[in-house]
């Protein structure tokens, strides 16, 4: 198989979530903006267009609180599961390699390999940098669609705030409030849930063919790598 | 556990969210609308006054005894004409003048006073003479 057909086997876990991203993303803003003029039907506002709910702060918080969250479980999970293991379950790896592990077994330095990427070779402050990028990207997103749950939060706030002949707050105000929290934690909550979900039923439930599960026939307490 | 790919940065949100807030001209907007109403009030021009209300705000200004909203709307003394503090979010305002807070809708294409005479409460929202 040659050109675009090989380019998309290749790469179909990939292209397939942004293609189920893209249609949920079309699918919340079309049910967003109905009940978004629902809201300004009750309180004498004006109805806005698709276009103008896309770029709306209450159509930005609630990409962003979702978006932040997703950001943050895996975030958590790339450093958790350096430092804490699951006896039994796919997602972890064994006891005996709790830690960072060392340079030999991270083929870093003179320990890498030929296809080895030119940070792993060059080994000191840049081996350390590489050896820390996912997490530290993943962090840095997280962080980043926090904030901007913030901001667009804070004004989609306010606007309610003033349509209900309230004061507005200040940024530091609404990071504050229960509106901001609540809509943190409740995310965060379902994030935390389905890590420890997927720690656990990975050591007693298989699925057959997928590199997330054990083989079908690998014993319940068989850690990681060793099944 | 799949391992969900970021397409998208979060930094694509903030210009998002920033496109929400109030620009100078829309404050100067709001201002103008507020000012109009409260130099009709001071001239005892209770029509003119009603004419910058929204909908739901000239019929809450005639009330239960369904007084005509220009000769309800004087019963609000406005306290001055100094503007101490705009805040625009969307198309919903809020203009401190003087002592009075006066809160405002954008309906088509026209800033609207939809809550006039507003006095602050301990809790919740402003207790006002004249709101939609």
């Amino acid at each position: 198989m040659k050109g675009p057909g090989r380019f998309v086997k290749e790469n179909a876990l990939t292209l397939a979530f942004l293609v189920l991203l893209l249609g949920a993303l079309i699918g919340q803003s079309i049910t967003g903006v109905a009940e978004f003029n629902a809201q300004q039907l009750s309180s004498g506002g004006q109805q806005i267009s698709w276009a103008g709910y896309l770029i709306s702060s209450s159509f930005a918080v609630d990409v962003a609180e979702n978006w932040q969250s997703e950001y943050l479980q895996f975030t958590l999970y790339i450093f958790a599961t350096v430092w804490l293991v699951q006896r039994g379950s796919s997602e972890s790896k064994k006891a005996d390699e709790i830690g960072t592990q060392s340079d030999e077994q991270q083929k870093i330095g003179p320990h890498a390999e030929p296809t080895s990427p030119a940070w792993a070779k060059a080994g000191g402050w840049r081996a350390a940098v590489y050896g820390r990028s996912l997490g530290a990207v993943m962090a840095l997103f997280f962080i980043g669609s926090w904030l901007a749950q913030s901001i667009a939060g804070r004004a989609a706030y306010n606007h309610d705030q003033l349509t209900q002949n309230e004061d507005p707050v200040s940024w530091a105000g609404y990071v504050g409030s229960s509106e901001f929290w609540n809509r943190t934690l409740q995310n965060w909550q379902s994030e935390f849930l389905a890590v420890a979900s997927m720690a656990a039923f990975a050591i007693y439930l298989r699925q057959r063919g997928s590199p997330e599960s054990k083989p079908v026939g690998a014993p319940h307490d068989a850690t990681g790598e060793e099944s | 556990m799949t391992r969900r790919i970021a397409a998208l940065s979060a930094c694509c949100v903030v210009p998002l969210a920033l496109a929400s807030c109030a620009s100078s001209p829309k404050r100067d907007a709001v201002t103008g609308a507020a000012s109009d109403f409260v130099t009709a009030l001071a001239g005892g021009d209770g029509g003119g006054a009603c004419a910058l209300l929204t909908e739901q705000a000239r019929a809450s200004a005639s009330g239960a005894t369904n007084t005509p909203c220009a000769q309800a709307i004087v019963s609000i003394k406005p306290s001055g004409r100094t503007v101490s503090g705009v805040q625009v979010w969307g198309d919903a305002a809020q203009v401190r003048m003087g002592t009075d807070v006066l809160f405002l809708r954008l309906i088509d294409g026209r800033w609207l006073i939809s809550a006039a005479g507003c006095k602050p409460q301990p809790k919740g929202p402003y207790d006002c003479t004249v709101e939609s």
